[in-house]
Formats: C-alpha cells, structure tokens, sequence
C-alpha cells in the first residue's frame, strides 16, 4: 500500500506547502477522474481523495510520516505527563464554565491561548520530524490531539451562539 | 447501532459527578486522557483506610456521551468495593454492559484508566503516610516501610 505522500508524489516531509499539495491534488484528481480517461478506475480517484485528507490535517499528515519512516505509533501512546493533563483539565473546565456564563469573551481569550500552545507544538513537531527524533515527535503529536480537542470545543460553542 | 437505554440514562442523568478533596489522605485521584481523542477526565476515590473499602467516588469527564456514561458507571461499580476489588475492573466489562460500540470502546478505556490511576494515587499517598510514620495504617507495615523510615 503506497503512502499518501507515494500516491500524490510529493516529498515526505512534514512541513509541506499546502498549497502546492491541493494543486497537485487538483491535477492529479483530473487524470484519475473515472470519466477523464477509461483507464483510470475508480479506486485510484477515492486512493487520491484519502491521500489528500490525510495530507491536509496535521495530525493524520504527522501520523502518515511516521509510519512512511517505518516508526510505529504503537497504537495509541499514552501522555503521562501529570502537569500535562491538569492543565489541560483546567483548560476544559475553565472553557465549560466560559460555555455555561455565555461568556463568549472568555471563550475567545482561551481559545487564543490554546492556539498558541497548538502552534508552539506544531513547530516542536516539524523540528523534531526534520532532525528525524521520532520519541519527540510522536510526544509532540499527541500533545496537538488534546489542543485540537480543545479548539473543536470551541467551534460548537461559536455555532450555537451564532444560532442562537 | 443505536445507543443502549443504559447508556442513555447514565449520559443523561450521571451519577457520582464531582470532586472529592484531594488533600485528603484517604483520597485518591486519577487523572488521564484518551490519547485517541484528546478528552480528560479526573475520578477520586474516597477509601476506608482500616478495611480498604471504596466509600465514595466521583468524577468529572471531558470527553463524549459515552465517556460520560462509561465513568458514571464505573464509579457506581467500584463503591462498596475494595480496592483490590476494584483493581480488577476491566473496559470490556463497560463495554458489555452499556453496549459500546467498537468506535467508542477507547471511551471505556479512559474510564478503566481512571479507576487504576486513582488506586495508584491512593497508594502512594498511604505509602507515603506509612513511611512517615510507620504507625499510622496498623497491620500494613512491611520491611519496605519500614526501611523508607530510617
Ligand atoms: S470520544 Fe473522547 S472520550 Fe469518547
């Protein structure tokens, strides 16, 4: 099974331009469309759709990397990092507490904050993806998961205010 | 599938939310995350320190319905218990009763998690108290104790 970056023939590197990405996605989606040339089947286009969603997203493009380098996520790693995990604990509940106040202003202070801690370990990750220091990367990996769960929250309090 | 009526009333209505006061040396709190979705959840455990019974259990989870209800459960399932009896709670034991589906079973996960990291906690701190003061926690003094003394 090729790798996403295999199938859109791109360098396996984590930091790629992704613009250049959706426009090597747009041409190749061209040629592998099922109705663009007879040869080209089905399966290559939704091979080329996945390769792409998995490019796009951080977490799944970091994920992909390591595994085109042969390195084992061994399944799910666990953080044990006590410090870690109280702080993002208190992240959730301050930002439940912000949810249930309606305090959309706090909302937005926390959510600043964490974007913050996502592109501090998103550097971390390229650093450490481009030294090839696997252990940290994969930390720094599983750090973002907690952010963007966090940031995900954050996106379902907007909604409901906005539909409110 | 469609989500159990168990699941559903212990999503809608938990049971055992809250905090229990970590100070406390008979308190034990656990605090992990699901490193497949990047929830929390905090759980405490309140032991009877003479017979070792679990008296009390709360928690407080960030994460879905199904962690939700996962922890609502497994609090309710360790109380009365030891915590040796506790120890051997088990995910699939959850997952059987709330009939998780497999997408949700790291819910459970986080759960089973919690209950052992709390345990641990509790340990640590009686060890702690024991080697202060091999004293305290009469019957449990053992040569490891009483070396951490010296
Ligand atoms: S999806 Fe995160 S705990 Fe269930």
């Amino acid at each position: 099974m090729p790798s996403p970056f295999e199938i859109l023939g791109v360098e396996a590197r984590f930091d790629l331009d992704l613009a250049a990405l959706e426009k090597r996605y747009r041409e190749l989606s061209r040629e592998a469309h099922p109705d663009a040339k007879r040869s080209a089947t089905l399966g290559a286009s939704i091979d080329l759709n996945a390769a792409y969603r998995a490019l796009k997203d951080d977490l799944s493009r970091g994920r992909a990397l390591l595994e085109a380098r042969g390195v084992a996520m061994g399944g799910e790693e666990r953080e044990n990092d006590p410090g870690f995990l109280m702080e993002v604990m208190e992240l959730r509940e301050a930002l439940g507490d912000a949810r249930d106040a309606k305090d959309l202003g706090k909302v937005l202070v926390l959510a600043t904050r964490v974007r913050g801690f996502y592109d501090a370990s998103k550097k971390a990750l390229t650093a450490a993806f481009a030294s090839s220091d696997h252990a940290i990367a994969k930390h720094h990996l599983g750090r973002l998961r907690y952010y963007r769960r966090f940031l995900d929250e954050v996106d379902v309090i907007q909604e409901e205010n906005e539909l409110a | 599938m469609a989500y159990s009526d168990k699941l559903i009333e212990h999503y809608e209505r938990p049971l055992n939310v809250g905090t229990l006061d970590k100070e406390d040396p008979n308190v034990g709190s656990g605090l992990v995350g699901a490193p497949a979705c990047g929830d929390v959840m905090r759980l405490q455990i309140k032991v009877n320190p003479e017979t070792q019974v679990i008296e009390d259990a709360k928690f407080k989870t960030f994460g879905c319905g199904s962690a939700i209800a996962s922890s609502s459960l497994a609090t309710e399932w360790v109380k009365g218990k030891t915590v040796e009896e506790a120890m051997a709670l088990k995910n699939t034991d959850i997952v059987k009763e709330l009939n998780l589906p497999p997408v949700k079973i790291h819910c459970s996960v986080l759960a089973e998690d919690a209950i052992k990291s709390a345990i641990a906690d509790f340990r640590r701190k009686q060890a702690v108290a024991r080697g202060e003061d091999p004293d305290v926690g009469i019957g449990q003094k053992d040569e490891n104790v009483v070396q951490l003394s010296k």
